[in-house]
């Protein structure tokens, strides 16, 4: 009599949550020293965290009254949005200019952009003192004299038009068939408005300096600040999606076992052409502006070494570089600018609102990140991580579901 | 043809020029009819007449209940927190600084500092939930019912004026000046710190009266002052005006704000940003109708060029 | 009737974004009756 072979039907839960396993095997497949990393991060970052609510800014940051805006603006939220852009950019290539061929580079970018929003939004909650009132500008009391209430309802739409745009992913996951067929209709319609929400927060964030001619660096300063952010922000998103391509390239490849190892460096040489492009947009902006603002004498000052090390190091050498890889096409070289390109672009916001903010001010009365801003926005960024890849090793992002045709709008 | 008939024939031109247009008087093209605020109170602060006693700071941390009050005496008596550059902070609307006479080292500059209570505030016009607003009779004030407490007022204010409760947890709060905006609300109400300064430095009244005074005592006191009005065109005008007998720059103010509104400066990208929001949406359809049929147009030209093999 | 620009940015602001709202509704809907059309 032949054993009776106990077929053991995965529940919901471990098909779906745990990769097919069971608890026991799944845990036991976390033990990976990455994931020992993020351990160590969370077990320090999460109580650091619970001290921020529990004993407000004060003790918990070097912000003071004359820098208002510390680490947690400049970088989460600044910075983190300029360079989550990655999917506005890709998704309007292939959507809206019909570039199909980076149709597979599209999921990933908007699931990394939604993230890269998300956590954006939670650094800022951990800087504004009354958190709980986030939503006070759009239905309590709205103030549209103020360039931040710009920044406010697009970030917020834009965070939830973003998360719309990769949701069939969500769906093929779920297996809810009809539910994606009617929603894919609305792809074209939500890249449009995220092309919109983007073009307006993006430059809207700029924008915010433009009250503060007495406070922010004349350098830095500019009457041009709005379309500076707009383009540093493309070229930091199409960098961006570069480096998260090549990180999932490696981290992710049995994912993407069925690709062609050329087409990967042709995408990557595509978008470094792209990104070229827009450097060489932005550096022309930067010196127009410094002709603009009659800045010249101010090179000579350390704040114009500064200047010029950011410019120079950050946009004028990427820019040469990524040129001479894309005509020369080597993809380990455009990688290379593309991160020297993305470490630009947020270089340059915490320039703006920490370096050059209020730099009339004598040294002691500077600010300078506290253990616990810096310990809160890497906690963020783990998070933002674990995530991802959460999303990615469940969800049909890096390759299309089997029985699900691709989507073409 | 003398000047006067030249004029005359010039104003014919033009009313009749604008009636024929149909415009009611001649319309000035860009800037709205603002009422302005013409009633507002000001004060004017006269730095050569202060003498450092701080009972100013005293009243208004008295009237306003603020948290760390000291006996009167004590502020008086305390003279070396004159050693450091003070300024506003979470508990205290109000500081007197003393700045050294290069015109007679004997007699020190002492020089109140609080909110200058703009014209067109930096902070109401930074606020993306309205927390401040410019009321009538001049005052700045804050509303902390609505307060997200995101500190934009604090980066955006040119004078460094707004603090913040950085040290309470859950309901922290902008704390600045409200210009005692209850008690010069009532008929014959002064604020607290113009009616506790034994020596009259501060002059309370309409911000107009107070511009003419104080030219009026430029002209009187020749030599005495600097000719110039501190608060009457900076960054747009302010309530709160200083006279002083030495550079401004040297006491602590900052000369290099300008005269234009800090709400202007916004303009430019607001007057962009929303007609960006009706014609992107054209651009981007007509971007993706070019796309889509360039993309028929090659399947076309494939089609046929396959169809020309075969009929071979 | 606004007192200073801060009332008249208000004001403006305000009107302007309710304006693109509208405008966005009836272009969405304008556009897609046209597209409806060429479907069948």
């Amino acid at each position: 009599m032949e054993a009776k072979v106990e077929i053991v039907q995965p529940s919901w839960v471990e098909e779906q949550l745990l990769l097919g396993m069971n608890w026991r095997d799944y845990f036991k497949s976390n033990l990976t020293p990455f994931n020992a990393v993020m351990a160590i991060i969370l077990a320090i970052g999460i109580p650091v965290m619970v001290y921020r609510i529990a004993f407000g800014l004060g003790p918990s940051t070097n912000l003071s009254d004359y820098n208002p805006w510390g680490l947690w603006i400049g970088f989460d939220m600044l910075a983190g949005i300029s360079v989550a852009s990655g999917g506005f950019c890709i998704a309007t290539a292939v959507h809206i200019m019909g570039m199909k061929e980076y149709e597979s580079m599209v999921r990933p970018a908007l699931v990394a952009g939604t993230l890269g929003y998300l956590f954006a939004v939670v650094g800022l909650l951990f800087d504004l003192g009354r958190y709980y009132r986030l939503y006070f500008p759009f239905f309590v009391s709205p103030g549209p004299n103020s360039i931040l209430f710009l920044v406010a309802l697009s970030v917020a739409l834009y965070l939830h038009c973003q998360f719309f745009e990769w949701c069939p992913a969500i769906f093929e996951w779920l297996n809810l068939r009809k539910l994606r067929r009617w929603w894919i209709r609305g792809t074209l319609g939500f890249s449009i408005a995220g092309l919109l929400l983007t073009t307006g927060h993006q430059s809207a964030l700029g924008s915010l300096f433009l009250l503060m001619p007495s406070k922010v660096h004349p350098l830095w300063y500019s009457d041009y600040l709005s379309i500076l952010f707009y383009v540093s922000a493309i070229y930091g998103g199409i960098t961006m999606v570069i480096i998260e391509s090549m990180i999932s390239h490696r981290v992710f490849a049995d994912q993407l076992h069925g690709d062609d190892p050329g087409r990967f460096d042709r995408l990557t040489l595509g978008l470094g052409k792209a990104a070229a492009v827009v450097l060489f947009v932005y550096l022309g902006l930067k010196v127009l502006d410094l002709a603009h603002g009659y800045k010249w004498s101010y090179l000579a000052t350390p704040y114009g070494y500064w200047y010029l090390f950011e410019v120079l190091g950050f946009v004028g050498i990427p820019a040469l570089v990524m040129i001479y890889a894309v005509q020369n096409s080597r993809p380990v070289m455009v990688r290379g600018a593309a991160i020297a390109a993305a470490i630009g672009v947020l270089l340059n916001r915490v320039d703006i609102t920490i370096v050059a903010f209020n730099w009339g001010l004598p040294w002691e009365y500077r600010y300078v990140p506290s253990w616990m801003e810096v310990v809160i926005t890497i906690t963020i960024i783990s998070i933002g991580l674990l995530t991802f890849r959460f999303i990615v090793n469940r969800m049909p992002i890096l390759h299309e579901h089997p029985d699900f045709e691709p989507e073409h709008p | 043809m003398d000047t006067s008939r030249r004029q005359f024939m010039k104003v014919v031109a033009g009313l009749g020029l604008s009636a024929t247009l149909g415009g009611a008087g001649i319309a000035r093209a860009d800037t709205h009819e603002l009422s302005g605020l013409p009633n507002q109170f000001g004060v004017l602060v006269d730095t050569t007449v202060c003498i450092g006693c701080r009972r100013c700071e005293w009243a208004c941390k008295e009237w306003n209940k603020l948290p760390n009050q000291m006996d009167l005496k004590e502020y008086q008596k305390d003279q070396n927190v004159f050693q450091t550059f003070r300024r506003t902070s979470a508990d205290t609307y109000t500081i007197v600084n003393r700045f050294e006479n290069p015109r007679d080292p004997s007699k020190p500059i002492y020089v109140k500092k609080q909110c200058m209570h703009c014209y067109e505030p930096a902070c109401a016009s930074s606020c993306f939930v309205q927390a401040f607003t410019k009321r009538q009779i001049g005052a700045v004030t804050y509303d902390p019912a609505v307060c997200v407490g995101c500190r934009y007022c604090m980066a955006a204010c040119p004078f460094e004026i707004p603090a913040y409760q950085y040290y309470n947890p859950w309901t922290p709060q902008v704390t600045k000046c409200t210009f005692c905006f209850d008690r010069i609300s009532t008929e014959g109400g002064v604020p607290a710190c113009v009616a506790m300064c034994p020596v009259e430095t501060m002059t309370f009244g309409k911000r107009t009266d107070l511009i003419d005074l104080a030219h009026k005592k430029i002209r009187d006191n020749p030599g005495r002052y600097v000719n110039h009005l501190y608060g009457e065109n900076e960054v747009g005008g302010t309530s709160w005006m200083y006279l002083s007998a030495v550079p401004f720059n040297r006491i602590g103010f900052r000369t290099d704000l300008g005269t234009t509104p800090i709400p202007t400066l916004s303009k430019a990208f607001l007057s962009v940003a929303s007609p960006m929001y009706i014609v992107f949406p054209a651009l981007a359809i007509g971007l993706y109708t070019f796309a889509k049929r360039r993309e028929a147009v090659c399947k076309e030209e494939i089609s046929e060029a396959l169809k020309k093999k075969e009929g071979k | 009737m606004p007192h200073t620009l801060l009332d008249l940015y208000s004001l403006t602001k305000g009107t302007e974004y309710i304006v693109i709202g509208a405008y966005l509704f009836l272009l969405i809907s304008f556009w897609r009756f046209l597209t409806y059309k060429d479907k069948d």
